[in-house]
């Protein structure tokens, strides 16, 4: 049976620390089954707004996860959620042997045979105190918990921040390959959003606490168009209101929103751009991007 | 229950040096230093001193278990004062925080780790050093002629008797200092560190506060410092003893117990528990609603 309902949903979420609001009010809606990135700046709101998701802080408007209201209902959600956060966080008085006692005895759907399966292409050490581990170490030994748990919703909030290129592509590898099925969902932040664009099914781009950006990839493709030309192709190009400009090696690249790739074809090399180029392009103001006023 | 005894082992994972390791090595200490003295026949006893080995036996293991039972209130204090904001250490409430285990049921089994099992660990090294003690009389009769080797079947007794009293004992104290257990557990969830500092800076606040208020008045009545006087006034235990005479009839554990049920102000100790819950409660709704991790 097909479950209908969304695993989030949010509308008019707003979060204030004192007198500043970080969360403008932002609505999304996040269905099961999808791989979810969620993008910005530091400061953008990204990680207020997964700590709104996760119960670990109050705000205004209403967030539902799995139709719990998170911070009221936390313990309860965390049953079917489970998440790495940007810092290593694992109880660093404990050996990994007694990390998996504990988590099996606290985590009704932590499989400790999945674990250490998981563990196994790794160099990690069930008799190795946590805080003995490197840092690739760590992220490895927290992946191969959260997946050794049957949850429906698992959120990655800046989860390979710190590793080298190796352990960055092994982590994502195993994720999709070993975790992800139709019936969860992940919802990842990160800013080496190249790493991550082949795995995504959704986009989200967050600037200053509001969401600019929320589609699916295929949108990505239907709506925004890359254009390098040149010379006079490129004023004429300009007059079609592209989101961005810049000037790269003597040859203008400009990305739009909503203009018809035929019509553009004409004017020089069109193709898709790459989610970190489109990042680019929408997350910059007009103030920083000053050829657009040329 | 699996989820309570998993995390009251994390509790006994986190803080056995302070409950198993240290004892172990006090205990270890005292037994070398024991055999030393016995090896450097250093072991002397004032001429004046009339006592039979086994009632010297029970008066080392009455004192033993006292010094115990004051080394684990000691202890508790601590712990307390720590454990409770030890999961805001290196990012660690982010990892608490993603498994489905309330604050409050987090924190109410670090109060019943402090009443269950690091209690029951310093009895374990209470009961050793009664051994430890057995041992010590027999060495001192083997050096001191003036005793005689003390029986086993007496010392078995008698050991039965102080353990069963200091097992009382223990629990007596635990049950009694639990309100300031939790005193110095809600102050180390909003404070942490501090929270040691201010568990005896702020009642000595309020007292002087008080005394300040009623300068004039030289007889004023000063509530709020009696109070504390007297709750901090230590319950008797097993090593309240006037004088070696005490054993001269042998150790009785029923006595014992009497005079620690009779002289223990139980409606107050009830309260004491009940604050001790609601400190934890309100500790936990802290945590829950205002330590962002």
């Amino acid at each position: 049976m097909t479950d209908l309902q969304p695993i989030v949903r949010a509308s008019g979420l707003t979060k204030r620390f004192g007198r500043t609001e970080v969360l403008h009010g932002i609505d999304f809606i996040i269905p099961a089954g999808r791989i979810y990135g969620l993008v910005g700046h530091n400061g953008a709101g990204k990680t207020t707004t997964l700590n709104a998701l996760l119960g670990l802080t109050d705000c205004g408007g209403k967030i539902e996860v799995l139709g719990l209201d998170p911070f009221a209902s936390r313990a309860r959600l965390m049953n079917d959620v489970a998440f790495i956060s940007d810092v290593a966080s694992l109880p660093r008085f404990l050996k990994v042997s007694e990390l998996f006692d504990l988590v099996e005895g606290i985590h009704p759907r932590f499989s400790r045979s999945a674990a250490v399966d998981f563990l196994g292409g790794t160099d990690i050490r069930q008799t190795a105190r946590i805080k003995t581990l490197s840092k690739g170490m760590l992220a490895q030994l927290h992946l191969a918990l959260v997946m050794a748990i049957d949850a429906r919703l698992l959120v990655l909030d800046e989860p390979t921040l710190g590793l080298d290129i190796t352990y960055r592509k092994r982590f994502y590898k195993r994720l999709l390959e070993d975790y992800m099925n139709d019936d969860r969902t992940i919802l990842i932040t990160t800013h080496q959003v190249d790493e991550i664009e082949f795995m995504l099914t959704d986009i989200m781009f967050m600037r200053e606490g509001a969401l600019v950006l929320d589609v699916p990839m295929e949108q990505v493709e239907e709506r925004f168009t890359q254009l390098v030309t040149s010379g006079e192709k490129a004023e004429r190009a300009a007059g079609l209101g592209p989101r961005y400009r810049e000037t790269r090696f003597g040859q203008t690249v400009m990305i739009f929103d909503g203009v018809a790739r035929g019509q553009l074809a004409e004017l020089g090399t069109v193709s898709t751009p790459g989610l970190s180029d489109l990042f680019v392009a929408l997350m910059e103001h007009d103030h920083v991007n000053p050829e657009l006023s040329k | 229950m699996k989820s309570y005894i998993a995390l009251l082992k994390r509790e006994y994972l986190e803080h056995r040096g302070v409950f198993v390791v240290t004892p172990a090595i006090v205990t270890l200490f005292v037994i070398v230093a024991l055999g030393l003295a016995l090896f450097a026949n250093q072991v002397e006893m004032p001429s004046e001193v009339r006592i039979s080995s086994d009632n010297l036996y029970q008066a080392i293991y009455a004192t033993a278990a006292s010094i115990w039972i004051g080394y684990l209130n000691l202890a508790l204090f601590f712990y307390f004062a720590d454990s409770f904001s030890a999961d805001r250490r290196n990012n660690a409430l982010l990892f608490w925080k993603s498994m489905p285990q309330s604050d409050l049921k987090v924190l109410g089994t670090k109060m019943l780790a402090g009443i269950t099992i690091f209690p029951a660990a310093i009895i374990v090294f209470m009961l050793i050093s009664g051994v430890v003690g057995y041992g010590a009389t027999i060495a001192a009769a083997l050096r001191l002629p003036v005793l005689a080797t003390p029986g086993l079947g007496e010392a078995v007794v008698a050991f039965g008797q102080i353990s069963l009293a200091g097992i009382v004992g223990a629990l007596v104290w635990v049950l009694w200092y639990a309100p300031f257990f939790g005193w110095v557990a809600i102050l180390s969830t909003l404070f942490g560190r501090w929270s040691i500092a201010l568990a005896l800076l702020v009642p000595a606040m309020l007292s002087l506060l008080e005394r300040a208020t009623n300068i004039a008045n030289v007889n004023a009545p000063h509530y709020f410092s009696r109070f504390m006087e007297w709750r901090l006034q230590a319950p008797p235990t097993v090593g309240d003893f006037e004088s070696m005479a005490q054993f001269e009839n042998g150790f009785s554990a029923i006595d014992s117990i009497a005079v620690m049920v009779t002289r223990t102000d139980w409606p107050a100790l009830v309260a004491g528990l009940a604050f001790a819950a609601l400190m934890t409660w309100i500790a936990s709704e802290y945590r829950r609603r205002r330590i962002e991790a």
